[in-house]
């Protein structure tokens, strides 16, 4: 199995030198190709400052963050550009979604951007559009939709490119438990039946629950790893309950 | 502490005030220049019509700011609005702190007087610059010497302080009285109010589109069938025009929409599919400004074409109007009521002129004649002859003096063979006419002899210097045995050529003067009267010509820049606050993997379309307008329209240009904060 991520003794510092926060203090882990990895921590642990350093989105003060074998922190910023949207899928806790496309359009776009042939993009969509059953919605503007169809159509516009990573950013977060539920069941599919590679941050037990593995961080350090290994997910819940527990987080971090 | 407060605020937001400013300097700096126009006076040298007609300038241009500072007035109120639109939660803060409503007024007081202060400022600094070239100008288009210093016009100072002061004292309280009008919390939450969109019938808008092409199509044929008389028609050719311009477009973003989306290929390149739809989701708000703006670049370009055009045309007809230095010409029908002598025979004698100033004269006699455009109907356009000149008598000029007419036109001398005639006219509106019947070489009778007429494009011939270039609709020249003696005459000419150092001028005004100290002489006899005022010399024609082209240079290119400086204004505000509510959906674009080179690519493919199609249309508009207004100003001679259209195009493209270049670069920077 390759590795598609792999993080290194990364560090990252906010503030001048009087004043100096470690919002990431050398963390390493990586990502094997096809897994579904969860990362969780109370708010201000440093979970988002990862995610936007993963993402490039943000730069790291020092260590290696290798995606698919490339070296992230050496890429200038217009070859980042091209990085992002080649390797890296994104879905956002607010769906990002442009309001004046329709869905079909919303999806496409993601692959104009590539310059991809205009010939190929019907395929493509009809294709992402059965794995995440939004065929209805294509025609559809965001706002004749509900937050669950729009989040698919968020996750098919990710997963068109076919990236290495789908980075997800607290993903039900806009969701009620019902479209919760059914997201996390079409990435359950993307992951086990095509084999896409996730790394989502959530603060919520239930969503990360769907992850075969958990990284807790707490002070931009990790504090704890969970692995799913054969539990049931109502087993993967309990234990990941208890290690929330013993992050003592305030209670808004628990359910 | 308010007024540092103000000082802050004006430092901080420099860049949103940019535009502002500019526009606010630029209308000052116009109005000045316009105004300060009687102050030229004093570097130029003049003569007594010429200061006339610069006192009339003087005055259309007074009259013509009124309405400019009003189109201005709007305008800055409207450039106002934008700015505290983006300040809204600004202002939202200063109250949520505590500070009480007429603080905050005082600050936005401040602030207006301000920037009016630096604007004006820069606008009258600018105003004196761009003046002196304007001098320059003028003095060229009067042909008159220049003993250049600098001019400074108080007068037009003052008015342009007082129009902008009051101006500014109205953008005071209208800003007072939006702080009261809104409650704490729209202005915290300003920026979050969204466009409710809809979903548009696309099929509608096609068939909408369309519809006003035909509209337009419509218009243009029967302006340009119309000719002429197009601006009698104007009650139905200007709603028609505006009803297919509006329409136009309304249906246009659909139409781009639908038409792009046909080719797959266009439509899923980069950024185009999004900026299609950005444009089609906010038509809504924006047809009706690029409707106004299309109109009033149609004016701006109307004026600025006209007024520079124009100016050449007359230039050119003076040649033709001013074949001798003075002349005195009597025709008949002139005043029905009363018979004035034709005959010039004894002018000299009864007027007792002597030969003392005179270095050459001629007397060219002009005979009625009984031929018509009737006579030669089917060969005749009658669309182009008016119904009334259709009898209008042909009028014939004996060979001999048709020769010295030649001679001072600088033609070859002419000979005819026997049988022959030849035709000529001092109208250039009717030399296509003539034209049409010389070519078919047709036979005539006049005064009993059979005639042909030879196929040689029709001469332009005065015959002799007048203030009305017309002396002759067509004139026929035969030889000069045919005509009879007893053939009456239809008008006469004196025509003088004076020694070195005679003024024409008051030369022309001695003849007047002594025509009438002779008719009251002889008052009561009327065999015994002469033409009144009949007298015009070559310098009067020459001022008044370019009186009139300089009247219409300046109120063409005073009205033209204000409406092209008002339409450019608009579009660039407008685009800037829309750039304020779609900075979410650029955002959106950059996440999702977007390289800043296309988002700039479609920034500026979006501009370009809001502000280039309205200038697109404005052209075609213009084109036929400018037909159809060169088919009024050929009675002036012939017009030059490529370097009109050069100054025009130049000017737009400086003007229109800067603001677009300058709505795209603040785009960018409102996308990038």
């Amino acid at each position: 199995m390759t590795t598609i991520l792999q993080v290194d003794n990364i560090e990252k510092y906010y503030g001048s030198k009087g004043n100096l926060t470690k919002a990431l203090d050398r963390i390493s882990f990586q990502v094997e190709e096809g897994e579904f990895i969860g990362i969780m921590g109370p708010s201000g642990s440093g979970k988002t400052t990862l995610l936007n350093c993963v993402s490039t989105i943000d730069t790291i003060t020092s260590g290696h963050i290798t995606i698919n074998q490339r070296d992230i922190t050496k890429l200038k910023r217009n070859a980042l550009s091209k990085f992002r949207r080649e390797e890296l899928g994104f879905i956002f806790q607010d769906f990002n979604l442009l309001d004046t496309l329709t869905a079909y359009e919303n999806i496409a776009l993601a692959l104009t951007i590539q310059k991809a042939k205009p010939s190929q993009i019907k395929n493509r969509i009809q294709d992402v559009a059965k794995k995440l059953d939004i065929e209805d919605v294509l025609n559809k503007y965001p706002y004749q939709m509900s937050g669950g169809q729009k989040q698919r159509v968020a996750s098919a516009r990710a997963l068109i490119t076919n990236p290495s990573l789908i980075l997800a950013d607290e993903p039900t977060g806009a969701l009620d438990s019902k479209a919760s539920r059914i997201l996390l069941d079409s990435m359950e599919k993307l992951n086990e039946a095509y084999h896409a590679t996730i790394m989502m941050v959530t603060h919520d037990a239930f969503t990360a629950s769907y992850a075969h593995r958990i990284l807790f961080i707490k002070d931009g350090r990790i504090f704890n790893e969970l692995i799913r290994g054969n539990d049931t997910r109502k087993t993967f819940f309990n234990k990941i309950i208890e290690v929330v527990t013993l992050l003592g987080g305030d209670s808004s971090n628990v359910l | 502490m308010y007024f540092r407060l103000a000082v802050k605020n004006v430092k901080k937001s420099f860049r949103d005030y940019m535009i502002y400013f500019l526009t606010l300097a630029f209308a000052i700096c116009l109005f000045y220049s316009f105004n300060s126009f009687q102050a030229q006076q004093a570097v130029m040298e003049l003569s007594q019509s010429q200061h006339e007609i610069i006192e009339s300038v003087q005055g259309l241009i007074k009259t013509l700011s009124m309405f400019v500072a009003v189109v201005l007035g709007f305008l800055i109120i409207y450039a106002n609005n934008f700015l505290i639109k983006r300040r809204k939660k600004e202002l939202g803060l200063y109250t949520l702190l505590g500070m009480p409503k007429h603080h905050i007024s005082r600050v936005l007081v401040y602030e207006t007087f301000m920037i009016g202060l630096l604007s004006l400022i820069a606008g009258l600094l600018a105003g004196l610059f761009v003046s002196q070239l304007l001098t320059i100008i003028t003095a060229n288009l009067f042909e008159a010497a220049l003993n250049y210093s600098f001019i400074f016009s108080t007068d037009a100072t003052k008015m342009t302080i007082i129009a902008f002061a009051m101006i500014f004292f109205i953008i005071m309280i209208f800003n007072i009285s939006i702080l009261n009008r809104y409650q704490l919390i729209d202005l915290l939450t300003a920026d979050k109010k969204n466009e409710t969109l809809k979903a548009k019938n696309i099929y509608l808008s096609i068939l909408m589109f369309l519809l006003s092409l035909v509209i337009l199509g419509f218009t243009y044929w029967y302006a340009l069938s119309e000719g002429m008389n197009a601006l009698m028609q104007l009650q139905i050719i200007a709603p028609a025009g505006i009803i297919g311009t509006i329409l136009f477009f309304m249906a246009l973003s659909g139409f781009l929409l639908k038409f792009v989306q046909s080719s797959k290929k266009l439509y899923y390149r980069k950024l185009n599919m999004f900026v299609l739809r950005q444009i089609n989701a906010s038509i809504n708000s924006n047809f009706v400004s690029m409707s106004i703006v299309c109109i009033m670049l149609l004016f701006s370009i109307g004026a600025l074409a006209t007024g520079t055009n124009l100016n050449r045309t007359i230039n050119s007809t003076i040649q033709l109007a001013t074949p001798f230095d003075c002349s005195y010409g009597v025709y008949d029908s002139a005043y029905n009521d009363k018979d004035y002598l034709i005959d010039l025979s004894n002018l000299k004698e009864d007027l007792k002129i002597d030969n003392r100033d005179i270095q050459e004269e001629y007397f060219i006699h002009d005979y009625r004649s009984d031929i018509t455009f009737a006579s030669f109907k089917p060969y005749v356009d009658d669309s182009f002859v008016p119904d009334d000149q259709f009898e209008e008598e042909f009028e014939v000029i004996p060979l001999s003096e048709m020769n010295i007419m030649r001679k001072v036109y600088g033609l070859e001398p002419l000979t005819l063979k026997p049988g022959e005639a030849l035709m000529f006219t001092s109208s250039e509106l009717i030399r296509d006419v003539v034209d049409d019947i010389v070519v078919e070489q047709p036979t005539f009778t006049l005064y009993g002899h059979s005639l042909r007429l030879r196929g040689e494009r029709p001469e332009m011939i005065n015959l002799g210097t007048t203030l009305n270039t017309s002396t002759t609709l067509i004139g026929v020249c035969v030889a000069d045995e045919l005509i009879p003696a007893d053939a009456e005459l239809y008008s006469m000419y004196w025509n003088v050529n004076l020694k070195d150092g005679v003024d024409q001028e008051q030369f022309s005004e001695m003849v007047n003067q002594r025509v009438s100290e002779y008719n009251k002489t002889n008052d009561g006899e009327e065999s015994k009267q002469y033409m009144p005022s009949a007298s015009t010399s070559a310098q009067a024609v020459q001022e008044n010509s370019k009186g009139l082209s300089v009247i219409m240079t300046y109120i063409g290119l005073y009205l033209g820049l204000i409406f092209l400086l008002a339409s450019a204004v608009i579009l660039a505000l407008q685009q800037l606050s829309q750039a304020t509510d779609n900075k979410h959906r650029y955002q959106i674009l950059n996440k999702i993997g977007a390289e800043k080179r296309m988002i700039s690519q479609s920034v500026f493919l979006q501009l370009s379309i809001y502000f280039f199609m309205p200038l697109l249309l404005a052209i075609v508009h213009s084109v036929v307008g400018i037909q159809v207004v060169n088919s009024i100003v050929v009675v002036f001679g012939e017009s030059d329209l490529f370097l009109s259209s050069l100054v025009t195009g130049g000017m737009i493209l400086l003007i229109y240009g800067a603001y677009f270049l300058f709505t795209y670069f603040g785009y960018r920077h409102i996308l990038e904060k």
